[in-house]
């Protein structure tokens, strides 16, 4: 598994416009990036342990502190957008993510990028674990992601008559 | 049916301290409703929590119903023996899924991907019905009758009636309306209770038909928006 820091280094260096970032967009953007990752090949790309609130993904405290501290030392007081400006790829040297890491994470940045905030969010909130978990209760993202793709994509799939998206 | 072994799609979230916010005036108005003092004192002590609602900044589609719920449960004060829900029609699929819900018991919570058939459970009967109401106060409390119940009434199989979280005794239906009076979706008021409440007890909630317009102008405003299991599998989700 990735660090929380190098999934925020690549993600904030592949953003574009960097304004639109905002500390709970790039949250979402994690989550999605674990969701999916646990969907393709049954783990997270990072070790965040996933909470839903009212079906909103919240990080553990660790990692949100991981965060925090991390947005904070490279910000220098300076606006998440602009500091996201001065994030490329090269300034953070060679990434420690594999290939298949990076794609997800494309993926993820590029919905977000397309979307409207509120159409990223609807789709955050509109993911199996968001729909399906209580207030508080822990996110094992493999575990559920196995359920989904083993009986309720297929019938979605079913019920729709499209076939799966990749 | 309420299929516990299913899920499907539904509902979701949203930025919605607005929401909140605007609703407070339809509450204020029910509480001018003449002739019911008790209810006015409700109303006013749920205005107070919605204060508080409001200052915490609430932020999801699911918490604004939920809080929306939560002050129509304080009015009929079910206590801890309750449950309020929010189904909104899905006529493509021919199911009205779960959109909110508010219990102080959270073993008597669905999960929000749960979905009623047209012609299932009481929410079904009353759904088929021209006027959408339904009202029972005095439902079996033996397990084996209430299953037995289920599947005779409510067109239920007895395996999904056995995995009802709440075997309520009391269950008032009311449909909500959008301005061309087509159902759009219903309130689901039950309580394990029997004669809990009474259906002039839930009419004078609704205020006829005040708090039905103001549920409907509250889903009118998430049209769109709201959450659904389709969309996110759409999209490699």
């Amino acid at each position: 598994m990735c660090t929380i820091k190098e999934v925020l280094k690549y993600t904030m260096s592949r953003y574009r416009p960097p304004d639109d970032l905002t500390l709970s967009r790039l949250i979402q953007i994690i989550y999605l990036a674990d969701w999916r990752a646990s969907i393709d090949r049954s783990r997270q790309i990072t070790d965040i342990e996933w909470q839903m609130v009212n079906g909103e993904p919240k990080m553990d405290d660790s990692s949100l502190d991981q965060m925090i501290k991390f947005v904070e030392a490279n910000s220098k007081g300076e606006t998440l957008g602009s500091l996201v400006q001065n994030f490329y790829e090269e300034k953070f040297g060679k990434t420690k993510l594999t290939e298949v890491e990076k794609n997800i994470l494309n993926i993820v940045i590029k919905k977000a990028l397309d979307k409207s905030g509120e159409e990223f969010t609807q789709l955050v909130h509109s993911t199996f674990p968001s729909l399906t978990l209580d207030e508080n209760d822990r996110v094992d993202l493999p575990d559920l992601a196995k359920i989904y793709v083993e009986e309720i994509r297929p019938e979605l799939a079913q019920a729709s008559g499209l076939p799966l998206t990749a | 049916m309420i299929d516990a072994g299913k899920w499907k799609s539904t509902f979701g979230s949203l930025t919605i301290l607005g929401v909140v916010m605007s609703l407070s005036g339809g509450i204020a108005q029910i509480a001018l409703t003449p002739g019911n003092r008790t209810l006015q004192i409700s109303l006013r002590q749920s205005e107070d929590e919605r204060g508080k609602l409001s200052e915490n900044n609430q932020t999801s589609f699911r918490s604004a119903i939920s809080d929306e719920l939560l002050i129509l449960y304080d009015i009929l004060n079910l206590e801890n023996l309750g449950r309020i829900s929010l189904y909104h029609d899905d006529d493509v699929n021919r199911k009205l899924k779960l959109l909110g819900q508010y219990s102080r018991d959270r073993r008597f919570d669905e999960d929000f991907t749960y979905f009623c058939n047209y012609d299932e459970w009481a929410l079904g009967v009353a759904w088929v019905r021209q006027n959408g109401f339904y009202f029972e106060d005095n439902l079996p409390m033996d397990i084996e009758s209430y299953c037995q119940m289920c599947v005779n009434q409510w067109n239920m199989n007895i395996e999904v009636a056995n995995n009802l979280r709440m075997k309520s005794r009391t269950i008032c239906i009311r449909p909500i309306k959008n301005f061309n009076r087509r159902k759009t979706s219903a309130l689901v008021f039950e309580s394990v209770n029997s004669q809990a409440f009474t259906q002039e007890r839930i009419d004078e909630l609704m205020n006829q038909g005040y708090e039905e317009e103001r549920m409907h102008r509250l889903l009118r405003r998430w049209e769109g928006l709201i959450p659904d299991l389709n969309i996110a599998s759409r999209e490699g989700f």
